[in-house]
């Protein structure tokens, strides 16, 4: 693999208790090289969200913080830079579209003056700042860009704030885009319509991505390679076409086990995985994933798997695939 | 037909913000639901989904037309409760925005029980929270947690839980699995299923992933710039499509392919939408995208029409193909 432009290692996040530290997310390793598509895929609740947040700083914290790790940019490690030093790597080097709209934008300040803003923080003068503005508003398909321009947040849909945010996040022209569940709110034609403009800016200008989400069509169809998360870790990680071809974890293969198939009848009860996620900062030795899976056995309740070698993949898991079958 | 629960008779929504132009959110739009049946609503971005829905459970007064819940109208609430509180419930597009920061998860679960009467003692209304969280795969730790301490997909399942919380025979449900993985999302889809099944609820159901629509929909609505389109039994209208608008829509859903990589059917509609401001364009509101424009279509605007049984669209190009070959498919591939 090239090297890495944004790497995360050893990440942990979690609070610092009296007399213990509670993880949420267990040590994460991810790296993106110039120009790689990265998706991070996994379970409701597994961290997903804080390990993106924490490459940025932007941590709730209190009460959550970065309890170890490394995370280096382009040489740099972030970690350990000022709020000062961050605000400039921020939007212009690294931009992130966040999961949920109304936490980063302002619900009192027009749209063109929130984008506006990012971009003369970054040294764009007033007139390049609007037409800028009004160029990336045009890209993420919305149907009338003057109109969401002037508009507050309140008075746009679900999808037309998930694309402006899109919008923001490109229009520093960032050489890192972090983007958390971005096109939920889109339908497949818009949701095609971005992903070529994300592909068009990664072959264009090199940006590295790292997308976060549910949806599995976009993984398949957008990245490189997946990592997927399950309690608070990555559990496998893998080029795209061998994790739909060759799942190597079992949480990987029960994931994929849960996609609706054609062949479920109309009401008829979907595929799930059976039991809950164990909560993380209360996990006992060995397997968070041993009450659920259906190939545990003795050494998955003693130890917890590191990741580990699968042919060309990477999976946190003692049994090799070719002995699932029991 | 089962007993309409639902019903808004055309309405329409204008918006008319300080110093920007008059937005027409919804253009004359009328749907019914039964009694423990699922209508589902589909269209693309900001065609009026969100929009309808606020109108339907009484959020929001609808600019003219009328919506009526078991045949009275849902006035707005001026200040206080709606009467259909009870009757009706919204699950947002965005949990977040509709969580209060200020109240735990139990307490806001809490509050709703007790408003409604529904649970009397502290430690009842605790305990049917905590049940409330098991049906959404929530363990009791989540209890005291606060929104901002919830994942998003987290979040999305506590609105779920606070809307099941008061019985209701009505759920509104706005890109209620959009967060959620696939997993999660079967077990949410499965709960909805059985709460028809056993206690005879009836949904509206909006979302973008029409493998979901259509699992849970009897019915599906297809809108467009904020009017219907194309209505009618669900698979009729994703199978054998009557508006050139829906089969462009059914056909651009990728596929994840366990086999090849990239899966990819079909190509979006052309150009994007028209604008939802200013005069509507004369003629079909689809003509500028659509492949089977005719002359007819820059000029006369269809009307929504029942062109087989049960099923309607707003197509001049449809209906004539249905009059001359009723059997044939309307749209072709
Ligand atoms: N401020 C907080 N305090 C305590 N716990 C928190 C806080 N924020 C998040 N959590 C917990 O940390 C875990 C990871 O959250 P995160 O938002 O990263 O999940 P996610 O993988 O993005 O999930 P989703 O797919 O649902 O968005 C969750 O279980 C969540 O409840
Ligand atoms: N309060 C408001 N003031 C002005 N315009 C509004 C307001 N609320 C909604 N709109 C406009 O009405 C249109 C319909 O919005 P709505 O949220 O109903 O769309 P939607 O179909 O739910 O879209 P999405 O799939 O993106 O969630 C949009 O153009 C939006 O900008
Ligand atoms: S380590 Fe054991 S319990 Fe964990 S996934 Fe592998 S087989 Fe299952
Ligand atoms: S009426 Fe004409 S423009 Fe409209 S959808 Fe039908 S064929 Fe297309
Ligand atoms: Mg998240
Ligand atoms: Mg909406």
């Amino acid at each position: 693999m090239a090297d890495a432009l944004l790497e995360l290692r050893g990440v942990r996040i979690g609070m610092r208790e009296r007399r213990r530290q509670r993880e949420i997310v267990r040590g994460v390793d991810l790296a993106v090289a110039v120009g790689e598509k990265l998706g991070i895929v996994g379970e409701s609740g597994s961290g997903k969200t804080l390990t993106a947040l924490s490459v940025l700083g932007l941590l709730p914290s209190p009460p959550l913080r970065l309890l170890a790790g490394r995370i280096t940019y382009d040489g740099r490690l972030l970690n350990e830079l000022d709020d000062k030093a961050l605000a400039a790597v921020r939007g212009a080097e690294i931009a992130m579209v966040y999961q949920d709209p109304m936490t980063s934008l302002n619900p009192l300040l027009r749209i063109r003056t929130q984008i506006t803003e990012t971009l003369r923080a970054h040294g764009a003068d007033r007139a390049e700042a609007a037409e800028r503005t009004r160029q990336v508003l045009g890209q993420v398909g919305l149907a009338d860009p003057e109109r969401v321009e002037r508009a507050f947040p309140h008075e746009l849909s679900g999808g037309m704030l998930q694309r402006v945010m899109i919008a923001m996040a490109l229009a520093g022209s960032p050489r890192v885009l972090i983007a958390d569940e971005p096109t939920t709110a889109l339908d497949v034609t818009i949701q095609q319509q971005i992903l070529e403009l994300v592909e068009d800016l990664q072959v264009r200008t090199g940006m590295a991505v790292v997308w976060v989400t549910h949806d599995l069509g976009v993984v398949a169809r957008l990245v490189d390679r997946v990592a997927v998360m399950y309690a608070g870790r990555v559990v496998e990680e893998a080029a795209t076409a061998d994790l739909f071809a060759r799942p190597s974890h079992p949480y990987t293969a029960a994931l994929l086990g849960s996609l609706p198939q054609t062949s479920t009848g109309h009401r008829d009860r979907l595929t799930q995985i059976g039991g809950t996620p164990p909560d993380p900062t209360r996990l006992a030795a060995g397997c968070p994933f041993r009450w659920r899976c259906p190939y545990a056995f003795d050494r998955c309740t003693e130890e917890e798997p590191p990741l580990l070698e699968r042919g060309s993949s990477r999976a946190a898991c003692w049994k090799e695939p070719a002995a699932w079958a029991r | 037909m089962g007993e309409v629960i639902l019903r808004a008779s055309q309405v329409t929504k204008e918006y008319r913000s300080r110093r920007g132009p008059l937005v027409r959110a919804l253009r004359g739009v009328s749907i019914a639901v039964e009694a423990g049946r699922t209508l589902g609503i589909v269209g693309e971005s900001g065609c009026g989904k969100s929009t309808l829905a606020r109108l339907l459970v009484g959020l929001e007064p609808a600019t003219s037309g009328t919506v009526e819940l078991l045949g009275r109208p849902v006035a707005p609430p001026r200040g206080g409760r709606s009467p259909f509180a009870r009757t009706v419930q919204l699950v947002f597009q965005d949990p977040f925005s509709s969580l209060d920061p200020r109240l735990t998860v139990v307490s806001a679960l809490a509050e709703v029980l007790k408003v409604h009467g529904l649970a009397t003692s502290r430690e009842a209304r605790r305990a049917r929270a905590a049940a409330l969280l098991e049906m959404v795969a929530l363990g009791p730790r989540f209890l005291d947690r606060y929104p901002h301490e919830l994942s998003g997909g987290q979040a999305q399942r506590v609105a779920i839980a606070r809307a099941l919380a008061v019985e209701p025979r009505l759920l509104v449900l706005d890109e209620p699995t959009s967060a959620l993985d696939v997993s999660v999302r079967a077990e949410v889809m499965n709960l909805l299923v059985r709460l028809q099944d056993e206690l005879g609820l009836s949904y509206v159901f909006i979302s973008h992933d029409l493998a979901m629509v259509r699992h849970l929909s009897d019915e599906i609505a297809v809108m467009y710039l904020g009017a219907v389109v194309e209505q009618g039994p669900y698979g009729p209208v994703l199978e054998s499509s009557l508006h050139p608008y829906t089969a462009a829509l059914a056909a651009a859903v990728p596929v994840p392919d366990t086999t090849r990589h990239v899966h990819r059917d079909g190509r979006p509609p052309g150009s994007e939408a028209p604008p939802l401001t200013g005069e509507p364009p004369a003629g079909c509101p689809y003509h500028p995208r659509c492949a089977l424009a005719e002359p007819v279509c820059t000029t006369v605007r269809p009307t929504l029409d029942e062109l087989l049984p049960g099923h309607l669209a707003a197509c001049h190009v449809a209906a004539r193909r249905v009059a001359v070959a009723p059997g044939a498919p309307p749209v072709p591939g």
